[in-house]
């Protein structure tokens, strides 16, 4: 162990040293920002640490580094404001994106953060047309999930023909509350998944909430030549049997599950999962 | 383990260095552990702190150099084997549950651990403080961080700045 003829200090000396050297508000910052992007979630940056002295605050401010990946798990008006500010601590260097939005914040967010590789978008309604304009500009979009409050006819649509290239994509429809909202014609459940065009570069697609028909099964499976993982929970809507066809497209998954149809008629029904492979563990950004 | 001076430390297999603490203890310890330094990976390359030489560390005092050294030379061997990726899941829970106990320390202790960790570049250590200070602020309000880390109390000025700061986004606050 050390050696040394001046280990022993005085007390004295050594409180005074320790009471400096513990002076956390003026840590470097680069160790702050270390600390800081191991807060987790925006908000324990924008609620507890920048509010607690100003030399945390600066860098908090500053630094954006801290908002290239930005989550803010809160679905309100004060969500919105906080996403809009880590958009703009950001300086155009964000990279994932997940957070409260609605139309205005939507098309504030794209051009603020044209670098997005991963979207999720929770709260709010965006239209279908909304949502086609603000995908066309972000060009190295990997990575979408998107829980909709409400759905509509051209969802699938507007998503295919803006990103084609998308590598992953997850929606969640709106809960039985929601469900009539807006519209009633027959494609509003599936979000026009007839209408799903070719993404060939799709490997994993989720879809929550859903009403799945047979004719949407292969729009699926006809379009996404990629696809090794297709997970959807719901319901079956207007299902025939599958044919053989359609069994060996279904094969060609590595990991599938589908909806159980059962008896129930319940939009709300959740039956055991149906399908090959096993489930996926991916946890989600 | 950390040694005192011995004169030379090639008497087995291992390269040994020496490192000499701000407060002049000297400390041999393996190469090989020492490395896991960005700050000190190319001297110790290059030839240095064999021998009598010894690297001086001016900014780290010997109680934190000696907790330093406890956390390289248990990380060694698995960044040895870069990153080590055919180790065990018993190695790694072993070495998780080091880290664990290892930050489960004194704040003052924390704070010059975390300093060190910065001034030498030893990645995974800067990463294992800096997840313990985070750890604990979390879900902390200001005020409760303040009391925490034990903030000096705001001059005038401060106070201005962070009363400016809360009118600018108090409307993300609640």
């Amino acid at each position: 162990m050390p050696s040394s003829s001046s280990r022993r200090r005085s007390h004295k000396k050594r409180c005074s040293l320790t009471m400096e050297a513990r002076d956390w508000a003026s840590l470097p910052r680069d160790i702050l920002v270390d600390v800081f992007l191991k807060l987790g979630p925006c908000r324990e940056i924008m609620r507890g640490a920048e509010r607690a002295c100003t030399a945390w605050r600066r860098v908090a401010v500053d630094e954006p580094l801290l908002w290239r990946r930005i989550d803010i798990n809160a679905g309100s008006s004060s969500g919105l404001a906080m996403a809009r500010a880590a958009v703009d601590r950001s300086r155009g260097q964000c990279e994932a994106f997940s957070g409260p939005v609605d139309e205005d914040s939507l098309i504030y967010l794209v051009e603020s953060a044209p670098s997005l590789k991963s979207l999720h978008l929770s709260y709010g309604q965006v239209g279908s047309e909304i949502l086609k304009m603000a995908l066309e500009k972000l060009t190295l979009l990997e990575d979408l999930e998107i829980s909709t409050a409400y759905s509509s006819a051209n969802l699938f649509k507007s998503i295919c023909q803006a990103r084609p290239h998308l590598e992953k994509l997850r929606v969640t429809f709106p809960d039985d509350d929601n469900k009539f909202w807006g519209s009633c014609d027959s494609e509003f459940y599936d979000g026009g998944l007839r209408e799903f065009s070719t993404m060939c570069e799709l490997r994993s697609l989720e879809l929550f909430e859903f009403e799945l028909s047979t004719e949407g099964l292969k729009a699926i499976l006809d379009n996404c030549p990629l696809l090794e993982l297709l997970h959807v929970f719901g319901s079956f809507f207007d299902f025939e049997e599958m044919d053989e066809e359609l069994e060996l497209k279904c094969a060609r998954v590595k990991n599938l599950i589908l909806p159980f149809d059962g008896d129930e008629d319940d939009y709300g029904y959740y039956g055991e999962p149906w399908g090959w492979g096993q489930s996926s563990e991916d946890e989600f950004y | 383990m950390a040694a005192p001076e011995s004169g030379d430390g090639n008497n087995g297999a291992a390269r040994m260095v020496t490192l000499i603490s701000s407060d002049n203890t000297r400390f041999e310890v393996e190469a090989a552990a020492a490395s896991l330094s960005q700050t000190l990976q190319l001297t110790i390359l290059d030839g240095g702190g064999g021998g009598g030489d010894g690297i001086p560390l001016p900014n780290v005092d010997s109680a934190t150099l000696s907790k330093v050294l406890e956390y390289c030379i248990k990380h060694a061997p698995a960044a040895a084997n870069g990153g080590a990726p055919n180790a065990t899941a018993v190695d790694r829970a072993e070495l998780e549950r080091f880290d664990n106990e290892f930050v489960n320390i004194d704040q003052s202790v924390l704070y010059s651990l975390i300093m060190a960790a910065h001034n030498l570049e030893i990645e995974g250590l800067q990463s294992l403080v800096a997840k313990k200070v985070a750890d604990m602020i979390k879900g902390k309000s200001p005020m409760e961080i303040r009391r925490t880390l034990g903030f000096p109390d705001p001059t005038p000025e401060e106070q201005a700045e962070m009363n400016a700061h809360m009118l600018e986004y108090g409307w993300a606050y609640e």
